[in-house]
């Protein structure tokens, strides 16, 4: 059946992950911005789906998170969309090669996507300048270091959660 | 083709991605009108009830601070106004007294209440004024207000001074019914309350409730004419507290005209300079 089955929670879960990054970027991505530094939260939602349920998911969650980010920008509609099932993909791969246990690791793993996610959005936009430099320098790593930091609190409270449940 | 499906087969994730990206590209590769639908109608159903939600909140946070100023604002008014009344009351009240001034034959020196207990039970009722020896003040200078007489000096020091008020148990004044010229004296009423008494008229005498009782100018301390009271009751076959002799004289209450209780600006009189 499919309705109870893991295929079906794991729709479940993405759609609820979705609906979290919607209500994410409504209310609170202006409040949770430190003097213009942003929080990536779609990345970091990118990289916990590629960590734990790999590529593929990775590429799917991706293209569906970039594509609903791209909708804020329709002339570019469809790279956010590439370059986050490409980053999805990336992390994804991760999943078989590294065992990353420490929650430190996976915050390594975030900063370095935020800053990956940028680095092919310039790429892809309009090529590499100085001006791409400048803009990863001021403000891409800023906010691959604040999102990383967040992402370290929320995978030790996912950690601890999973724990907790195997241990009651 | 066949090495194609070969990948795709030995790693599926591939074809994913390689879907993923088809995808993207084709929406890259669409007209920008296209675009704009297609974001518009992605935006409908994912983001507009949020941001819909979200205006309202924030429409209910500007009209919850906007209403935070108000009360502010609605507070200060408030305030200012009482100020401006107070002014404004204080204005009248000076303009009324200077008025009051320029009519008195004698040199006045105003003075302002520094401290109040006219209706204390037990005590002497005095006041403390915010003029003294430096200022001109000697001891048993009428003082008056606007409205009428209000005591006389009692003991004075540099700058400050003790006003012995008319509900003094001591206080005494020669007065006259205005309209009879009948003459009494003018004492504290032993009750309760803030009324005077105007003992030693006979009986017989022409005194009636609603005359005017003013100074007669007798004593050597209050000039004539001074406003006192009005006369709020007659009564017949009272005991004299001077003479003793039950029978003889009126008893006769009188409303001061000045209220007590709510003393501020005053004049003491100097009655041996005139102007």
């Amino acid at each position: 059946m499919f309705w109870g089955s893991a295929v079906f929670s794991k729709v479940l879960h993405a759609i609820f992950l979705l609906f979290i990054l919607v209500v994410f970027q409504s209310f609170f991505s202006e409040v949770v911005a430190i003097k213009g530094i942003r929080l990536d939260l779609a990345i970091l939602v990118l990289v916990y789906i590629g960590l734990t349920e790999g590529p593929a998911q990775g590429v799917i969650f991706g293209f569906l998170i970039g594509l609903l980010l791209d909708i804020f920008t329709p002339q570019r509609l469809g790279l956010g969309a590439l370059i986050k099932s490409l980053v999805g993909f990336t992390v994804g791969d991760f999943k078989d090669k590294l065992f990353l246990e420490s929650s430190y690791s996976k915050g390594a793993i975030v900063f370095l996507s935020v800053l990956l996610n940028d680095l092919l959005y310039h790429l892809f936009s309009g090529g590499v300048t100085l001006f791409t430099f400048h803009t990863i320098l001021y403000y891409s790593l800023p906010s691959a270091i604040y999102t990383s930091v967040v992402g370290i609190l929320f995978f030790v409270i996912i950690e601890k959660k999973f724990s907790f449940r195997m241990n009651p | 083709m066949n090495k194609i499906s070969f990948v795709v087969t030995k790693n599926p994730n591939l074809l994913y991605l390689t879907t993923c990206v088809l995808l993207s590209l084709l929406l890259l590769a669409l007209p920008g009108e296209v675009k704009s639908d297609f974001s518009a109608f992605i935006f409908r159903f994912t983001y507009a009830p949020f941001y819909a939600l979200s205006h309202q909140i924030k429409q209910l946070q500007g009209v919850y601070q906007e209403n935070k100023k108000l009360q502010q604002k609605v507070m200060e008014l408030t305030l200012e106004n009482s100020e401006l009344k107070e002014e404004h009351l204080e204005n009248s009240r000076l303009r009324a007294l200077l008025e009051f001034r320029s009519e008195l034959e004698y040199q006045v020196i105003p003075a302002e209440v520094v401290a109040a207990e006219p209706n204390r039970p037990l005590g002497r009722g005095s006041i403390l004024i915010n003029k003294g020896k430096e200022e001109g003040i000697k001891r048993n200078m009428p003082v008056l207000n606007l409205y009428g007489l209000v005591g006389k000096i009692e003991e004075v020091y540099p700058h400050r001074s003790t006003v012995q008020l008319m509900l003094d148990p001591d206080f005494r004044v020669s007065a006259l019914d205005q309209r009879s010229r009948v003459f009494g004296i003018i004492k504290p009423h032993p009750g309760p309350g803030l009324l005077l008494n105007l003992d030693n008229v006979p009986l017989g005498e022409d005194v009636q409730i609603g005359d005017e009782v003013i100074s007669a100018g007798l004593g050597g301390i209050f000039p004539a004419g001074l406003k006192i009271g009005i006369i709020s009751n007659v009564g017949e076959g009272s005991l004299s507290k001077t003479t003793g002799y039950s029978g003889v004289f009126q008893e006769i209450e009188v409303i001061p005209s000045v209220y007590f209780n709510s003393l501020e600006e005053l004049f003491a009189l100097n009655i041996d300079v005139k102007r």
